[in-house]
């Protein structure tokens, strides 16, 4: 989420952003599997040529910064530079560009009934992000549907190169989307595979 | 908004909290003017999308639901307004 040429006005600091965490009782066979889903822990927001005015006043927000998620189960956001817990927000106020948030999909034909996480994102500063599935979000009949979407969103340090090690069989074919501020430069990526093989790359 | 994915743009939008100077939507001798729901900005609305042949669950949104970006699609707000938010209670 990008938002260009924000006014607060008349606002308190504490209002400005509330990022929940996502609720423990998530975590059951029949919606997350052994830990909640993790699409709430990865959520970043951009702002840049934002004003603040008024009374009360939003005190000590910059022109441009970010917003992260504070993720509580990983160790993750308290590793990007600049980046502040605000207990408020139950976010954390960075002002770095170079956060991004990458979303890989499996393409495969099981993409919604074989399971390749937790999965893990590391990186040097000692980020090692644990991703989990989307939630199984139907019903069929008095039991839900058995299937999860494959897809893991996670807030990433674009700063640093990063290692995805999945706890499950990769998926042969996947789809990578960068979503981050366009004029930076790239950052490699490295995915641990149980086999020898050579994969394509189309950009 | 764009689901399935895509992009959204939402441009000159304001969103107001508390009401300072009443409610002129509220009758004559009402008690209408205090505790009203505010909601803000509820950023990635949109849904990965159901399945076939079954019946989707339903639970409340969150503030940041489980879609939008994370569904490979993004939103940019241009020039929006956030007014008289003056306390993180309603």
């Amino acid at each position: 989420m990008n938002f260009h040429e924000t006014k607060f006005i008349n606002t308190v600091k504490a209002a400005l952003f509330h990022f929940p965490s996502p609720p423990q009782g998530w975590a059951n066979p029949t919606d997350c599997g052994t830990f909640t889903c993790t699409g709430l822990y990865n959520a970043v927001a951009r702002f840049d040529g934002t004003q603040v005015s008024g009374t009360p006043l939003a005190v000590g927000i910059p022109s441009s910064f970010e917003v992260i998620a504070n993720n509580i189960e990983s160790v993750s956001s308290d590793t990007i530079p600049t980046c502040s817990l605000n207990n408020d927000w139950n976010a954390y106020l960075c002002t770095n560009e170079k956060i991004g948030v990458l979303i890989f999909d499996s393409l495969d034909g099981d993409r919604m009934d074989r399971s390749a996480q937790p999965i893990y994102i590391r990186n040097d500063r000692g980020y090692d992000n644990r991703l989990n599935a989307y939630m199984d979000e139907c019903w069929d009949g008095f039991y839900t549907c058995q299937k999860r979407e494959q897809r893991f969103p996670s807030m990433v340090d674009l700063d640093r190169e990063i290692t995805i090690e999945y706890t499950g069989t990769p998926p042969q074919e996947q789809k990578f989307k960068l979503y981050g501020k366009a004029s930076l430069r790239g950052f490699l990526v490295t995915i641990y595979y149980p086999n020898a093989g050579a994969y394509q790359i189309y950009d | 908004m764009a689901g399935g994915g895509g992009r959204v743009e939402v441009h000159d939008s304001e969103v107001y909290g508390s009401i300072t100077n009443g409610n002129v939507d509220c009758p004559d001798g009402g008690k209408c003017a205090v505790c009203l729901e505010r909601t803000g900005i509820i950023m990635a609305t949109t849904s990965a999308g159901s399945f076939k042949d079954v019946e989707k669950k339903s639970f409340m949104l969150p503030l940041f639901s489980g879609g939008g970006a994370m569904s490979h699609q993004a939103a940019d707000y241009y020039n929006l307004k956030v007014i008289n938010w003056d306390s993180d209670v309603t």
